[in-house]
């Protein structure tokens, strides 16, 4: 069970949320969404590799 | 399948997501989904010799149309995850579109086993 994909996650999330506290306190708010954004993006990568994963695994399992 | 890894990992999700959910609450939904990929990969590979074989068994010596029957299992599998997903993100909407959808596969994949009903039924009949 891959632990590590998912604390990978959860600190991408934790940064993006402080970079976001960071850049929007300094005034570069347009910055703050564009960080945000990005590591949305990166999370999605990360998560759809593993969504493809499950659902092939589930094809497979249950002959769909 | 060793539950005591998966309970407490589920706990330390629920608290991640929390964290989450309070800095950076699209990130709360994509980390749920991961979680749950991560989780569900560990369960079907566990239990995944047990279905094969009960597969075969009853595929031989039952009837041909047993596989129907798990693919309505996994129908109603992947439904539910899809709607569990979608109503923790708020989208009422997309779950019962995702319900529906779900109704409509078992419905397509079991009409085989209603026509042989039917036949069978009116060979009774006649």
């Amino acid at each position: 069970m891959e632990v590590d994909f998912i604390f990978k996650i959860a600190a991408i999330g934790i940064i993006v949320a402080v970079l976001n506290q960071v850049l929007i306190r300094s005034g570069r708010e347009e910055q703050a969404m564009m960080t945000t954004l990005a590591g949305l993006i990166v999370v999605l990568m990360m998560i759809i590799t593993k969504i493809s994963e499950l659902f092939t695994t589930i094809k497979f399992l249950f002959d769909l | 399948m060793d539950i005591i890894k998966i309970f407490p990992l589920i706990i330390a999700a629920v608290v991640l997501a929390q964290v989450l959910k309070q800095h950076a609450p699209e990130f709360s939904t994509a980390f749920s989904i991961g979680v749950s990929a991560v989780l569900l990969l560990y369960i079907l590979y566990e239990i995944s010799p047990f279905v094969q074989s009960i597969t075969r068994l009853f595929t031989t010596a039952v009837t041909a149309d047993f596989s129907i029957i798990v693919k309505t299992v996994g129908i109603g599998l992947i439904t539910e995850i899809v709607c569990s997903i979608c109503e923790d993100a708020g989208q009422k909407a997309l779950a019962t579109k995702a319900v529906i959808a779900g109704k409509f596969a078992i419905l397509i994949v079991a009409l085989p086993l209603f026509e042989q009903m039917l036949s069978i039924i009116t060979e009774l009949l006649k």
